[in-house]
């Protein structure tokens, strides 16, 4: 092998370490690696969607209880003194499950009123063990930590398979 | 040879003059997914921009790998040259790939940088190509720099399959060619993105080769002006969003004709029409019955519904004409 190609396979094996390296780098995190978190983190991970069904429920979240109206993979929770949140339930592979949590106002500005939610989701904010919200649904509750979302990183891959439609 | 040049150079004057406008056209009318995961469909029409540019950033790359093969093989300087152009295009491509690409994450993604396996694969790429120019330089001997940048072009190429494996093996916002390929077989919107894709990649082959072989003359008139269709485009699409205020749709009603009588928007207003009015979409409902208008940002006048564009379609457009321009105007660079 003369000497530039065994450059290049040099840099090339290089390279593609460091590639390597970084991609796994920037892989998300699963829900289920919060169970060994104890204290509040910020987190971004990846999250099965668990359906919270349709209909109504209650959810008792910083002492405060919000009327609950579920909505396949989200619910839209309204408190008493106003306050109203989103609420995902998420599970990691081995399980685990937390609730994470996100401004109506800011989700209905962003999504609109009937989203697509894809299968699984990553999301971005702080995960706080030491707090847990309590969901009750066709009479059974259910207490989860808390992860208060900061944003939604969506993937778009639902979005492709749709029909197409035309502005104007 | 000169006859032939001219006749290169025409040929890709006209894919130029032809790419342009069938990516206006795109912009303007293309289809766009009824309906979304996040933000705004109308983001979407970054399809027609950011993905034949990413995917013609592959194909300039591969173009580099080909022409220090054969340098490092037959050892003739005018593939160095060529090598050298197409890592000089594909630094440009993969500029504008990458920041076409956040520009439409920071809406359909929720953040432009998201450490994303794609996007981090991208910016390697880019990187690893970036240093291509300061090895060579930092070597003064001119036949060992030509061996050494030829070797470090065929390793950088490693960069390519990392970044198209990186959607596929691990978990990550960005869709894999198959997405993009059923949104281009699910109707006459793979017909143009297909013919932008063939166009821009076709320059992309082109245009290196045209800019090594040097001494071509393109009116300077050209690109300049490609720039101001670009800014007239953008412009005309972006204009409306920034002429007053605006909401995003939370829901719609819709008659049984498919006309809308109410509109609900983020900010809680719901604004209930005089008449039943005409929808600016068409079809006006989803296939499980729900307005086609939630998600997009309006502008409402009385009985009118305007839907804007997000600022990052215009912005795309606009880095699409300065990359089409800038790529013409190298083609004189070299005398």
């Amino acid at each position: 092998m003369n000497r530039p190609i065994l450059l290049a396979v040099i840099m090339a094996v290089l390279i593609a370490g460091i590639g390597y390296a970084s991609i796994n780098a920037s892989k998300y995190n699963e829900v289920g690696s919060l169970a060994s978190v104890d204290s509040p983190t910020r987190v971004t991970v990846r999250g099965n969607v668990v359906s919270l069904g349709i209909g109504s429920g209650v959810i008792v979240y910083n002492g405060e209880e919000y009327r609950l109206d579920a909505r396949g993979p989200y619910g839209i929770a309204k408190a008493g003194n106003g306050d109203s949140i989103v609420i995902f339930l998420l599970e990691g592979d081995n399980g685990f499950r937390v609730a994470a949590v996100y401004p109506a106002s800011e989700f209905l500005s962003r999504y609109g009123g009937s989203p697509i939610i894809d299968p699984t989701i990553v999301v971005d904010g702080v995960y706080k063990p030491g707090e847990t919200i309590s969901i009750t649904l066709e009479g059974e509750t259910v207490q989860v930590p808390v992860i208060e979302i900061y944003t939604i990183l969506k993937g778009c891959h639902s979005s492709y398979g749709q029909e197409q439609a035309t502005v104007g | 040879m000169g006859y032939s040049r001219d006749r290169t150079l025409l040929l890709t004057l006209l894919l130029v003059i032809v790419d342009v406008a069938v990516a206006s056209y795109a912009v303007l009318e293309a289809p766009i997914p009824v309906r979304v995961t996040l933000g705004t469909p109308m983001a979407y029409k970054n399809i027609y921009i950011h993905v034949p540019i990413a995917i013609s950033t592959y194909v300039v790359f591969t173009g580099a790998l080909i022409s220090s093969i054969l340098y490092l093989r037959r050892g003739d300087k005018r593939y160095e040259a060529l090598a050298d152009s197409y890592v000089k295009y594909g630094i440009m491509f993969g500029a504008a790939t990458l920041v076409t690409g956040s520009a439409w994450a920071s809406e359909s993604w929720g953040a432009p940088w998201n450490w994303d396996p794609k996007q981090t694969a991208v910016l390697l790429l880019f990187l690893s190509y970036l240093a291509y120019f300061p090895l060579k330089s930092s070597i003064p001997d001119p036949d060992r720099a030509g061996r050494v940048g030829a070797a470090y072009a065929i390793a950088a190429f490693v960069t390519i399959p990392i970044s198209f494996l990186a959607s596929r093996v691990l978990e990550s916002l960005h869709p894999t060619g198959e997405a993009i390929a059923e949104f281009a077989g699910g109707g006459p919107g793979g017909i143009l993105l297909g013919m932008r894709i063939l166009l821009l990649a076709s320059i992309a082959v082109i245009a290196p080769i045209l800019h090594a072989r040097g001494g071509i003359r393109v009116p300077r008139i050209i690109p300049i002006a490609i720039l101001l269709v670009g800014i007239a485009i953008a412009g005309y699409t972006y204009y409306p969003a920034v002429e007053g205020s605006s909401d995003r749709v939370v829901n719609a009603t819709i008659t049984s004709e498919g006309k809308i009588t109410s509109i609900t928007l983020s900010s809680g207003e719901t604004i209930s029409f005089d008449r039943p009015i005409e929808p600016p979409i068409s079809p006006p409902l989803t296939r499980d019955g729900q307005s086609t208008l939630i998600g997009h940002i309006v502008r409402i006048n009385g009985n009118n519904i305007e839907i804007l564009y997000h600022w990052s379609t215009p912005f795309a457009f606009i880095v699409y004409a300065i990359l089409l321009s800038a790529s013409l105007y190298l083609l004189g660079g070299k005398r």
